[in-house]
């Protein structure tokens, strides 16, 4: 129910509702909360996702995934959860993207039936290479390259009373996410985890299988975590979501028994350290994209989307503890201070 | 006789070899000839250019398939129909090329002409049920392989190209282009016509079943009523069967032959909605041409 004293000078802002600021502001922060528009007048801003119009055409949306620009005006547009997934590099982070929207190639997923995308080129993109048209011989993901976080969009419409919902899946190279660990300071360009309603953690299967990989696996998710905690994108109390990836290798190694008791041993020490820092923990096994039929296609993805779509509770913060040097963020902070 | 009241665009629109050109030539023999009793009829020619619609329906009648529409270019195809209230209604079509709309699926773009027209008015989406591509995955493909002995070959890995898109992929994309600006229109009225129904319904599913089945995310977003599409499917198998190739040399087939020797070319039409089954094509387009309810 809206909170008839709480005001913001952003139309689109849904603060009063559920607490949250479209900005990904900590609301102290916004420079819209508290005020009304008379107070405010609110920056335009431009938008990238439209072809440049040619001599004799009309320029149509580009279909490609979503800047930081692109991913808020749709949160302003419409109620919109923001998942962030973290995971080491090849840790299957676009496989999941890719695993889910081809799941609604299939039928509705969870009793969520598809609405809309206005990132299906980028959907197609990644999907590629698991598809019979790539002519691959096994199935293969994208690697996603430094830069700039990209969101890939669904609206989807829930069969149950919470109607429809938008969801912004935010996709970043996973070397970036590694350098949490080693410099807080990376997080502070990581608005997708800021705004995030679920952070979803990877864990990957395949290296849990790889006796040399095998402790870094175990280890590594802790200090991304702690590195997140200490930049301040945990501050909102987001959801967290531990997905074990690759289960179809998993299947194949016959570890199966081994590489469920290191994800168990893996959730038990981030419950330990992190769950005063978190909404919920939930745990998920998954196949999204796998290269053989030791498990099916899509595994654990339709209870992740359902964790997903969960709606209350998390309450974003801005970006306080660091400076960031983003053009995104030094917009939003320049306002701010 | 009544005048020509307002225009009622209607755009048919599909990907290639979705059936358009066919469509409106059996329409045009259907409403022309008065064969068989229809929801709308023939009105007058008016001062508008019949040559482009005769030549089709002379291809049509003669049970030999359609040339390919011209790549380039639109052509504005306006009928002057009577309603069961004897109101004269002109109804306009854009007869473009598939290579038009996966355009705006491959470019981004659309052609300025193209732009105004399918900003206005109601749709009739054609979708050839014989050429739909379905998503289909490498490890599936595998397995299948694998199960039946079959050792797969090495192949150059194929770069992503927006052609490769599923079939249902691509129609969601146009219809959501139509939802929205430039081209947004505010709400309204959809047809999807399944062509090629006659091959279409060996599946034993009718035209609502058919689109769930065989085109699941077309479905789910038409069903989830995001953009407010008010709309319907039918099957049509506006040929009645497999025509006669237009291409010197080819080999007839005995079904042209077949379906020359009906007495009423009207009846090769078959339109399905749901159980009831007519050769009436006129009765999705006086459900397109009335105010939204």
């Amino acid at each position: 129910m809206a909170d008839a004293n709480v005001k913001c000078a952003n139309p689109d802002c849904r603060v009063a509702e559920d607490g949250k600021c479209v900005e990904g502001y900590e609301l102290a922060k916004c420079p819209f909360y508290g005020k009304s528009a008379d107070e405010v007048t609110l920056a335009t801003e431009e938008s990238a996702e439209t072809a440049a119009p040619q001599a004799n055409g009309v320029a149509l949306s580009l279909g490609i995934s979503l800047d930081a620009t692109g991913a808020s005006d749709w949160m302003r547009r419409s109620l919109s959860n923001v998942i962030g997934i973290v995971g080491s590099f090849d840790s299957g982070k676009t496989s999941l993207i890719a695993g889910l929207y081809d799941l609604f190639q299939l039928g509705s997923v969870a009793n969520v039936t598809f609405a809309g995308s206005a990132t299906l080129h980028a959907f197609e993109q990644v999907c590629h290479d698991a598809r019979a048209a790539s002519l691959r011989n096994e199935a293969h993901s994208p690697r996603t390259k430094r830069g700039e976080v990209r969101f890939y969009h669904l609206d989807l419409e829930q069969s149950s009373a919470a109607g429809a919902l938008t969801l912004l899946v935010a996709d970043r190279s996973g070397e970036e996410y590694d350098e949490v660990a080693d410099e807080v300071s990376r997080t502070a360009t990581m608005f997708e985890l800021r705004r995030a309603d679920t952070i979803t953690l990877l864990i990957d299967g395949a290296r849990l299988c790889n006796s040399a990989q095998r402790h870094d696996a175990i280890g590594a998710p802790q200090l991304i975590m702690q590195g997140m905690l200490e930049g301040g994108v945990l501050d909102h109390r987001p959801r967290l979501a531990v997905a074990l990836t690759k289960f179809d290798a998993v299947a194949a190694a016959e570890l199966t028994d081994r590489v469920k008791a290191d994800f168990a041993a893996i959730l038990d020490a981030l419950r330990r350290r992190f769950s005063s820092s978190l909404t919920e923990i939930e745990s998920f096994v998954t196949a999204a994209s796998p290269k053989t039929v030791d498990a099916p296609r899509g595994m654990g993805l339709p209870e992740l989307l359902a964790y997903w779509l969960k709606r209350g509770e998390a309450k974003p913060v801005g970006m306080n503890r660091v400076q960031s040097s983003r053009v995104f963020d030094s917009f939003t902070t320049g306002e701010v201070e | 006789m009544n005048s020509a009241t307002s225009g009622i665009p209607i755009s048919i629109v599909g990907l290639p070899a979705s059936g358009k050109t066919t469509f409106l030539a059996a329409l045009w023999h259907l409403v022309q000839v008065g064969e068989i009793a229809t929801r709308l009829r023939f009105g007058s020619l008016g001062s508008d250019d019949f040559a482009y619609l005769n030549k089709i329906v002379r291809q049509w009648r003669s049970a030999t398939e359609q040339p390919r529409t011209q790549t380039t270019g639109m052509k504005s195809v306006v009928m002057n129909l009577t309603d069961e209230a004897d109101r004269t209604v002109r109804v306009t079509f854009p007869d473009v090329p598939g290579e038009e709309y996966r355009r705006m699926w491959e470019e981004r773009e659309v052609d300025q002409a193209l732009a105004a027209t399918l900003s206005t008015g109601n749709i009739l989406l054609l979708v050839n049920g014989n050429k739909i591509r379905a998503p289909a995955w490498v490890t599936d493909r595998a397995a299948i392989a694998s199960a039946i002995g079959e050792v797969s070959q090495e192949a150059e890995p194929k770069d992503w190209h927006p052609r490769h898109a599923p079939t249902q992929v691509q129609l969601v994309d146009l219809l959501q282009h139509l939802s929205l600006a430039p081209l947004a229109a505010g709400p309204r009225k959809l047809v999807v016509m399944i062509s090629a129904w006659d091959k279409a319904e060996g599946e034993g599913l009718d035209p609502k079943a058919f689109l769930s089945a065989k085109l699941p995310l077309l479905d789910q977003y038409l069903k989830s009523n995001r953009d407010g599409w008010n709309w319907r499917v039918y099957g049509v198998s506006a040929q009645g069967g497999e025509y006669d190739q237009d291409k010197n040399g080819t080999t007839p087939r005995a079904e042209a032959a077949r379906l020359r020797e009906l007495d009423r070319p009207s009846e090769r039409i078959k339109l399905v909605f749901g159980d009831s089954r007519t050769h009436d094509l006129t009765e999705p387009l006086e459900w397109l041409m009335k105010r939204a309810q």
